[in-house]
């Protein structure tokens, strides 16, 4: 794509790499999504690999590059860095200059953030000692239901009676689901009960910022419908969704800082 | 008379038969399916080795996590009773128990009579139980008794940051594939495991001597730093460090029978 001007975002989360391209007027070109699987340099030249590729273009063809996520600090070379609050933000207001929250749910840590109507963050949230609540809950509890973190969602939906994962642990969630399957409980009331213990988990993190219209749910985690549903109900407010998948964000807001700081210079 | 402790946990099944206070059988295994399966099997197991049937016992106390679900127990005790008093028979002078099981710790202390004076628990967080140490494990191709002993061959223990389990696999993950020597990734998570159980001790009044049970005693790793950290030093139990709360479920089974 000679004479385009492109900006890559990568935000390397705690399990997942992911990498977004963009063109100077902020059009999303390219998407790529890897494992990290302790190896965080790795999963940044896979994902970006997989990006350049699709944009047929080469490293040095970019016109800018960020990276963010919390597990950036741990990826070698000079390429620049911004924090994931910033690049969660300017993600969040670029999809829509209406967010005024986003709540972000990845698989370790839980942020909330609000923005005012320039984007800018004035009040935040986040939970990143343990991994109670986070996506990481759910992964452990799809793997003792045997389903897939991207069904569990939808399983839910056909529960009759949702019934609780009351472990604060995700480690001890896993146990318990087993034991829950021992009891009798089925697939669909334990995958409902454990989508509903995640948003109970987020509302004490998200009732401590003055929610706002509009509201997004971000992260691998707002791909899940129950917790969507489960979170609307609670907050008595919907979510705003758009075409990018969530888990795309930060890498996005990432890219569009890159070209507006390239826009700057 | 012969008597029979049943302790239910959420990693392992222990049973241990009694006759005039000696220890005649004891066996130790892995959780099966559900409670009733596994307190069937280690009964069954801690019976046949000295060839008796279940007929031939007087009364039994089951205690642990699946206490309620032994189907031949004449009575169930919280594993808190159970350890102070398996402790307290195997040496009279021990005043305090640092229990580190599967799915919990718990820090249990006694007066002379071998009565409980206070106890904590943690059962809400994997980090500092067995189930923390079992992950790191996992990651490193090791039993849980080799990473216990590798441990103590480490030139440079490297310090972990994470406190969550879920936090720590990760971040053992990544040492893993820097290359770092697993002897010094084993003493750092041996070590991180010591400071979650030190922290919970220290929220009562240690007095000594102490001793440490359940599966985590057998880490020789964990205990020297928890000895370190709290500037004790344990004192060895005559018996399976595994077994405390089965036998002193045993204990209880003879003195509730008598009665």
């Amino acid at each position: 794509m000679a004479g385009t001007m492109l900006y890559c975002g990568i935000d390397v989360g705690s399990t997942m790499c992911k990498a977004l391209v963009i063109d100077g007027a902020r059009n999303v070109l390219a998407t790529s999504m890897q494992h990290v699987g302790g190896n965080p340099d790795g999963a940044v030249d896979a994902s970006l690999d997989a990006v350049l590729k699709v944009v047929k273009a080469k490293r040095k063809n970019l016109s800018g590059l960020l990276l963010t996520g919390r597990n950036c600090a741990q990826v070698s070379g000079k390429d620049p860095r911004e924090s994931d609050l910033k690049c969660l933000g300017a993600g969040a207001f670029a999809i829509a200059p209406s967010t005024r929250t986003a709540i972000d749910t990845g698989s370790f840590t839980n942020k909330v953030i609000r923005l005012d109507n320039r984007g800018r963050i004035v009040d935040y949230q986040t939970n990143d000692k343990c991994a109670a609540g986070a996506g990481m809950f759910l992964e452990l509890v799809c793997k003792s239901l045997d389903l897939s973190i991207d069904e569990i969602g939808t399983v839910a939906l056909s529960a009759k009676k949702p019934v609780p994962v009351t472990s604060q642990c995700s480690i001890f969630a896993e146990s318990e689901v087993i034991y829950l399957m021992n009891e009798g409980v089925s697939v669909p009331d334990i995958a409902a009960g454990a989508c509903i213990s995640v948003v109970g988990r987020l509302i004490p993190l998200v009732a401590k910022v003055d929610v706002e219209q509009d509201v997004i749910l971000t992260g691998g985690v707002g791909k899940n419908v129950k917790v969507v549903q489960a979170l609307e109900e609670h907050l008595g407010m919907k979510m705003a969704t758009y075409p990018l998948d969530p888990q795309f964000v930060s890498a996005f807001g990432a890219a569009v800082i890159a070209l507006e700081g390239a826009n700057k210079a | 008379m012969k008597y029979a402790g049943i302790d239910i946990g959420s990693l392992t099944g222990k049973a241990v038969i009694i006759e005039d206070g000696r220890i005649l059988s004891s066996e130790v295994v892995y959780v099966k399916r559900n409670p009733v399966q596994t307190s069937e099997e280690v009964y069954r197991q801690a019976l046949a080795r000295i060839n008796l049937a279940p007929g031939d016992i007087a009364f039994c106390v089951g205690t642990g996590y699946g206490r309620e679900k032994i189907p031949f127990a004449n009575k169930t005790l919280s594993e808190i009773s159970c350890h102070g008093k398996g402790a307290h028979s195997c040496d009279r002078a021990i005043r305090t128990i640092i229990d580190v099981g599967g799915q919990d710790c718990k820090v249990i202390t006694l007066d002379e009579t071998g009565s409980l004076k206070d106890f904590m628990m943690n059962e809400k967080c994997a980090a500092g139980t067995g189930r923390y140490l079992e992950l790191m494990a996992d990651l490193l191709g090791l039993t849980l008794d080799e990473l216990g002993t590798i441990s103590l061959k480490a030139r440079t223990p490297i310090q972990l940051t994470s406190i969550c389990s879920i936090y720590a696999q990760a971040e053992v993950l990544q040492l893993i594939s820097q290359k770092s020597r697993k002897e010094d990734i084993a003493a750092g998570v041996n070590s991180a495991m010591a400071e979650r159980t030190a922290a919970l001790a220290r929220k009562l009044v240690l007095r000594e001597k102490m001793a440490v049970t359940g599966g985590v005693a057998k880490n020789k790793g964990v205990v020297q730093n928890l000895e370190r950290i709290l500037g004790i030093k344990f004192t060895p139990l005559p018996v399976d460090p595994q077994i405390i709360g089965a036998l002193g479920a045993a204990y209880i089974a003879q003195e509730s029978h008598k009665q």
